[in-house]
Order: C-alpha cells, then structure tokens, then sequence
C-alpha cells in the first residue's frame, strides 16, 4: 500500500471536516473551544507525520480514533494543570450551547430538550451511539475508534439506545 | 427497529445542526496549523494563590533545613550507660510476679538427701508433720 501522502490528507480532512468538528465536539463533552484546538492539534499532527496511519483500519476510523486520543490528552492534562493550579474546584461547568440568533425561540427550546436527553446517557454510550447513528459506523468500527472491545461496544450501544429512546419519548421528541 | 434508526439518526442530526454554525472553517484551521510548530495549548496566568503557595512550601522547607542542621547529630548513649542499661534490665520483675508464688514452692525447688532427718529439708515443716499426725 502505498503511503498516503500529505496532499492525500489534506483531501481526507477535508472531506471528514464537519464530521471531525461534530466528533471532536462529542469528545469535548461540547465545548467548542476544546473541541476547535483538538481538531486544530489533531491536523497539525496527521499533515507533519507525527500521527502515523499504518492502515489498520479506515482512514476515517483512525482519523476519529486520534481526535479521541488528542481530546483524552487534553483532558488529563487539563486536569493535571487545573489540580496544580488549585483550579479545579471551580472549573467552569461546559458553556451551554449558544442559541442561534436565526433560530426561533421554539427551535432553542428543542435543542436545549435534545441536550437534556443526551445527558441521560453516558459519555461513552453517547459516543457509541453517535458513530453508529451520526457517523454511520459499525459497532466494530466504533470499537476501534474508542479502543474498546467490540462486545464492550455492543454493550454501550444496547443500554444507551435503549436509555436514548425512552427518554426522548419521555421529553416528547 | 428501522424506525428506531431512523429516529436517532434525526436525533443526532439536529443536535448537531446547531453547533454547525461555529464549527471552525476548515482552510482557517488549517492555515493556523500551519503557522504553528508546537500544538496549540490553551494556557491561563499563574493564579495568586499558586505563588502564595509556592513561597509557603519554600519557606517550610527551608525551616525543615534549618531545624536539621540546628540540632545536629543525635547523641549515641556510652558504654557504661548501656551496661546500667543492661542490669537495670535484668532485675525488673514483673508487677504480677506474687501470684506465681505459691505456698511450700521452695520443697520444689530442692530435694531430700537420704539417711537424714526433716531438717535437711528446705522450708518450714510444720505443716507437714500436722498433715502426717492427722492422718
């Protein structure tokens, strides 16, 4: 197999952008700062060859399964340094989502229900289900995205659907 | 089950639209990647308290250091005191040593030479002889 070179890969992220945003964003628990510099750390590792494709697996599955990496990193290092800053007993909770100025006050109303309704779901049900709904993996694909087992996977994916749904049906969704 | 995926297949679909708008335009991000050589890495100011508490470490360290040197080694006991040491050791008795003794103890503690009388027997015999007498 030929090496995909960096021109390659300015086509792959490229093309998986947005869909890199929205996953980094999954990653960050929602913030979009984090989200924005792990996608930014994230590009400036794959083009100068510092993160290393050995084809595996997709060039989408890797390229998720770094942005994860590079999100989990950020965290634990975030964490570290909020510890030895004495800031983590007020860290700031995730800045709610801005609504759209566009959008009508109905339609903030129901992004804030669908926010309700992901927060009944784990973290990690939550990605689960997102690379298999949102992103139209498999779960064996998602498996390797977050490095987990497959049946770990599966499992994630059971109860969080099963937890999704009866609470969207509960908010009305 | 096909309704169900469809369902949150809509579910995740607008719960993203909404964050659509300010996701980071690609070239940008891309650009800025470029100018930089070191990942990007949000940093905050050094919080006043952190300084207070360094200085305050540094300070019970250095007290720590000085307390140390102040009192220097600790003096070793000599010869004759550990020799005092020793006998004053070897006569303690126990607080709860009279209740190991028991009456007539000292006829277990030597026996009778034949051909000899009571006498050559240690202890006080009175009591035997009153017990011979009796029975």
């Amino acid at each position: 197999m030929n090496p995909m070179t960096r021109e390659d890969w300015e086509r792959v992220l490229e093309e998986h952008h947005l869909a890199s945003f929205r996953w980094a964003l999954t990653c960050c628990r929602g913030d979009r700062e984090e989200a924005r510099d792990v996608l930014q750390t994230v590009y400036l590792n794959v083009l100068a060859g510092r993160a290393r494709f050995n084809g595996d697996a997709s060039p989408t599955t890797w390229l998720f399964s770094v942005i994860r990496r590079t999100a989990m990193g950020r965290r634990r290092g975030g964490l570290v340094r909020g510890i030895l800053l004495g800031q983590w007993a007020r860290r700031r909770p995730d800045p709610p989502a801005a609504p759209d100025p566009r959008a009508g006050l109905e339609a903030a109303e129901r992004t804030a229900r669908l926010r309700r309704a992901m927060t009944s779901i784990s973290a990690r049900q939550r990605q689960v289900l997102e690379l298999v709904f949102h992103h139209d993996m498999t779960i064996e694909q998602a498996a390797a995205v977050l490095g987990i087992g497959v049946g770990s996977a599966r499992t994630h994916y059971e109860r969080g659907k099963r937890a999704l749904l009866a609470r969207l049906t509960e908010e009305g969704l | 089950m096909t309704d169900e995926r469809e369902h949150l297949k809509k579910f995740f679909g607008d719960l993203h639209e909404a964050d659509d708008p300010v996701a980071p335009h690609y070239r940008a991000l891309i650009r800025a990647a470029d100018g930089n050589t070191v990942p990007p890495v949000r940093t905050a100011p050094l919080p006043v308290p952190l300084v207070t508490l360094t200085r305050a470490l540094a300070l019970a360290f250095a007290a720590g250091v000085l307390l140390l040197a102040l009192r220097g080694p600790r003096p070793t006991p000599s010869d004759d005191e550990a020799v005092r040491l020793a006998t004053s050791l070897g006569d303690w008795q126990a607080p709860t040593d009279f209740l190991l003794q028991t009456p007539a103890a000292e006829f277990l503690t030597s026996a009778p030479r034949l051909g000899t009388g009571m006498e050559s027997v240690a202890g006080d015999h009175t009591d035997l002889i009153e017990t011979e007498v009796t029975q």
